[in-house]
């Protein structure tokens, strides 16, 4: 009997000091910071998103695009950025090789939330403006023209002196490199637009007008003839207001999908230029084919 | 004597003028009033053409601030392609440059070399330029009078 007690006291020991213990003492030493972020913060943010679409978005705008997607239809980014966005996975995990095979799975997790980290994470528009010396303008617009749908964008707007092309946000540095090889840059402003905020936004509204939409129509079915009428009244009205959320989303997801690259072939503007230091030299303004091919009035 | 006193009415000749260049063959020179110092042109209106600007002060002579300051302006100032720059010096062995743009004129294509030599007393610039399908014809004769400058 007491040798009982005894085994079973060891026993606990031993269940205590092996087993049970370890899933409150693992964690810390064998989760990597990569699985710790996919495997217990997406759950919370799933909840947190399904609770409160209202709160202040979470810093995984990828996820949440795809939930809009499965959710709410035409609110979903166009189809090659998710698409792109797993490339990049892809790429980014093909790109840790075989060198790192002793810890794969680590190398993995790690690649994954590089591509969720917050620089990816924020839904940016990225714009460029480039200023190009006016020679060959013609040969260059076409050059230009032909990065876009080459790289997989197209052509927003073109005239004589100035060419706007969209191009996919993950090709946006590659274009723009590419873009300045084709003349003699004088300028160049490249912008990023932060709209997280308005993007989450304008997505709990839908969701909320949606739900709104979708009560009135259960209501619609059990209501009285004169009550039908009102209903159908601010049926239209919810109706009319998803409409024009949807509309503003499915803008907002085009241009951060395809970044906007605008060259212009023209001088500097005058009030751009004036802002320069002026040297006092007024026959510096003199210099150029103009005077120097003017053969008839000196 | 005689000999002395012509060998320097020569060189005091030599001496006044702001400017010495050839003008080669297929180029007629003008008679310059304005700005210009010489102009010279082809019939296909490939112009050279030199003006000299009077410098005083420290640094007057310093080839990297006219490189800069003549980049810009035509640049930023005019939208001028920067196609290529070389390094250039004078017949007197004066170290100069020399930036060769590129810029649409009603669509069309012109060349146009800016060359330029700071002594530090003056500074010479030499301009030519032209439609593009002529001036690359003219080119070889447009580099020969420029390298034929003399700026002391």
């Amino acid at each position: 009997m007491r040798f009982g007690i005894a085994f079973l006291g060891l026993g606990l020991v031993l269940l205590v000091a092996c087993g049970g213990a370890a899933p409150e003492s693992a964690p810390p030493t064998t989760v990597t910071p990569g699985g710790a972020a996919r495997g217990e913060v997406a759950p919370q943010d799933e909840a947190r998103f399904a609770s409160d679409v209202a709160s202040p978005p979470p810093p995984r705008p990828q996820r949440q695009i795809d939930r809009d997607s499965d959710g709410t239809g035409d609110a979903k980014p166009p189809a090659d950025l998710k698409k792109r966005e797993v490339d990049k996975t892809v790429a980014t995990n093909d790109a840790a090789g075989s060198g790192t095979q002793s810890t794969g799975t680590t190398s993995t997790t790690n690649n994954a939330v590089a591509v969720d980290s917050p620089h990816d994470a924020q839904m940016l528009i990225y714009t460029a403006h480039v200023t190009m010396s006016v020679y060959q303008v013609s040969p260059a617009l076409d050059a230009i023209e032909g990065i876009a749908r080459g790289m997989g964008g197209y052509l927003e707007s073109r005239n004589d002196t100035q060419i706007q092309i969209r191009i996919p946000r993950s090709r946006f540095d590659e274009a723009l490199h590419k873009v300045e090889a084709s003349g003699d840059v004088i300028h160049r402003d490249v912008s990023a637009q932060d709209v997280t905020d308005a993007y989450f936004d304008i997505e709990a509204r839908l969701k909320n007008a949606r739900a709104v939409r979708d009560r009135m129509q259960a209501l619609l079915e059990k209501a009285a003839v004169k009550e039908a009428i009102d209903i159908q009244k601010e049926l239209e009205r919810v109706t009319g207001e998803i409409e024009v959320l949807e509309g503003k989303l499915k803008l907002l997801s085009n241009k951060i999908a395809y970044s906007t690259i605008e060259v212009s072939f023209q001088p500097r503007a005058s009030a751009a230029v004036q802002l320069m230091p002026r040297l006092p030299f007024p026959w510096l303004g003199e210099l150029g084919l103009p005077k120097l091919l003017n053969l008839e009035s000196r | 004597m005689k000999t002395m006193k012509k060998l320097l009415f020569v060189l005091l000749l030599i001496g006044c003028k702001p400017v010495d260049i050839k003008t080669a063959p297929g180029f007629l020179q003008l008679k310059e009033e304005g700005s210009y110092a010489y102009r010279a042109t082809t019939p296909e209106r490939v112009v050279v053409a030199v003006r000299v600007e009077d410098m005083e002060g420290d640094g007057s002579d310093d080839l990297s601030f006219w490189t800069r300051a003549l980049t810009l302006q035509m640049r930023d100032g005019n939208g001028y392609a920067l196609l290529e720059t070389h390094d250039v010096q004078s017949l007197d062995g004066v170290k100069g440059k020399q930036l060769r743009f590129g810029h649409d004129e009603d669509g069309k294509p012109f060349s146009y070399w800016l060359t330029f030599f700071p002594t530090g007393k003056k500074l010479v610039l030499v301009e030519a330029g032209g439609m593009k399908p002529q001036f690359d014809a003219a080119a070889s004769s447009v580099q020969w009078m420029i390298q034929s400058v003399r700026v002391r």
